[in-house]
């Protein structure tokens, strides 16, 4: 079942940068995209898009049903407010939908449990690491109860070993609660561990020039060791060097 | 640790020497008080006089922090009114500069002229010297705000007043505080400035700028030292105090406050 439809999207920036140029792409219910790209091809202009932070030069984003779903979104940086609590933090999209206190507070700590940050409720940002601030926005992400999930390189400037767990405590989250996701990444591992669906998108002016599904089946309960895993990675690094050199 | 130690030291070896220095010239050049008074003097009045010098510094003081609470009052309003409303802004701000580039000397007759209440006069002259560095600096502080956390209360389709009282105010608190502390000596100034405008007026005030000229009057120059000296002290502790204050206030999050 589809819940977008992007077709025909350009892009033009106020200062006359063309970021992205006749951009086809349709998002299914339930599956995690990946937008696979070189460094400025737009896969964060597109993102901005869906989210609805820029108006399309031209061209349409049509959403099942009219209107866009609940999202979560999660950028490149924590971004989080560093005067706030960790509770307060993640709390902060129920806060400004309304809800009362008692209410934020338990949704919160349930969000934080779901990243594995209990007992750390009260601490600020400056006290947490790099990749225990990402969960904290990835939990905030999570706390109003997304359809669809939005990342944005959410990972880039991690080192490997957290980066690599936080791959897996993602797809077991957007998994469990069959999640939307798109998932915005120049890393071409990363994106055959995570998702069902790749679109790779060009040098700029961007569009979609391939979209490879990921065949997890039979890769056993380790996926990153598997065959499949290797041969799938080398097929979307070839597509991406064809793109790149066409 | 022993280098911290020499950095508070610094300082105070610099004042023992000036002071050494001044006592030694003033009593080989056997100096009259009433030219120079020596230091020893100076501190021999700050004691004989202490009940009448406390109790002018009491309302140089409270002039003082009623101009700095006022200023810090009025900037934040005015500021969070410029940034909901440009048109408030445009129509007002440049009447803010207008009172900031304009000497309080040259104003401060004018409002003997109009305000009755000679509290009310040196309020009214140290908040005008004082609020203007709280103003432009919360100013700055309501625009200085992280983009990625506009993006997403505009995500989370928050409301104008929403993105100011949580998102606006507290990024703007860090510069607020600097402003304030620049503010506090400036209320002090303002507050000297005002009495010895207003002290050509009977009744007028009878802070330390009044115990100056009235003790100048009288050729009593320890006495003008000693004013002097607590002006300066005054100072210092103000500074001190909004330091601390700001310190506290943004221990735990801010990074100027970080200790490393
Ligand atoms: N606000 C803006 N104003 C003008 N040009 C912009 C703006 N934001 C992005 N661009 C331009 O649009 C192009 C695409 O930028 P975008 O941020 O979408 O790239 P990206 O694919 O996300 O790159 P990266 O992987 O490095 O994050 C770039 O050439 C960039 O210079
Ligand atoms: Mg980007």
């Amino acid at each position: 079942m589809s819940l977008l439809r992007i077709a025909g999207l350009s892009h033009r920036f106020a200062g006359g940068t063309l970021a992205l140029d006749g951009l086809n792409l349709g998002l299914e219910r339930g599956e995690f995209l990946s937008v696979l790209g070189p460094s400025g091809c737009g896969k964060s202009t597109l993102l901005r898009l869906i989210m609805g932070l820029e108006t399309p030069t031209t061209g349409a984003l049509a959403w099942a049903g009219g209107v866009p779903p609940r999202f979560g979104v999660v950028f490149q940086e924590p971004t989080l407010m560093p005067w706030a609590d960790v509770i307060d933090n993640v709390a902060l999209p129920l806060r400004l939908a309304g809800a009362g206190r008692a209410a934020r507070e338990a949704a919160a700590r349930e969000a934080i449990d779901l990243v594995g940050l209990s007992g750390f409720e009260r601490a600020v940002p400056r006290e947490l690491s790099g990749g225990m601030r990402m969960r904290v926005s990835i939990a905030r992400a999570f706390v109003g109860n997304p359809e669809l999930l939005l990342l944005d390189e959410p990972f880039a400037a991690l080192d490997e070993i957290t980066r690599l767990r936080l791959d897996d405590e993602l797809r077991a989250l957007a998994t469990a609660r069959g999640l939307t996701v798109v998932f915005v990444t120049h890393s071409v591992f990363e994106s055959v561990y995570l998702s069902t669906r790749i679109a790779v998108m060009t040098p700029r002016p961007g569009h979609v020039a391939a979209e490879i599904t990921v065949e997890r089946a039979g890769a056993g309960a380790d996926f990153r060791a598997s065959a499949g895993y290797a041969r799938q990675c080398g097929v979307v690094s070839d597509r991406l060097a064809e793109v790149m050199a066409a | 640790m022993s280098g911290r130690m020499i950095g508070r030291a610094a300082p105070l070896v610099v004042a023992l020497a000036v002071l050494a220095g001044w006592e030694a010239l003033v009593t080989l050049r056997e100096i009259p008080s009433y030219i120079l008074p020596a230091p020893s003097r100076i501190a021999a009045t700050l004691w004989s006089d202490r009940t009448i010098l406390l109790a002018s510094l009491l309302v140089t003081l409270k002039t003082t922090f009623a101009a700095l609470a006022t200023s810090a009052v009025t900037s934040l309003v005015l500021a969070i009114l410029f940034r909901q409303s440009r048109w408030v802004e445009r129509s007002l701000y440049p009447y803010a500069v207008i009172l900031q580039v304009t000497p309080i000397v040259a104003i401060a007759p004018l409002i003997l002229i109009y305000v009755e209440d000679p509290f009310a006069v040196m309020l009214v002259c140290a908040t005008i010297v004082a609020f203007f560095p709280i103003l432009s600096n919360t100013m700055l502080g309501l625009r200085s705000v992280d983009p990625g956390l506009e993006d997403l209360f505009r995500l989370q389709g928050a409301g104008r007043w929403q993105v100011m009282w949580l998102l606006r105010l507290p990024s703007a608190l860090p510069y607020f505080l600097g402003g304030l502390r620049i503010a506090g000596g400036l209320a002090l100034i303002g507050a000297v400035v005002a009495e010895f405008v207003s002290s050509t007026t009977a009744g007028g005030a009878t802070g330390l700028a009044w115990r100056i000229i009235e003790a100048g009057q009288r050729l009593n120059v320890p006495r003008m030292f000693a004013a002097l000296a607590l002006i300066a002290a005054s100072g210092i502790a103000i500074f001190a105090l909004l330091t601390a204050i700001s310190q506290f206030v943004l221990r735990r999050w801010h990074d100027s406050e970080r200790k490393d």
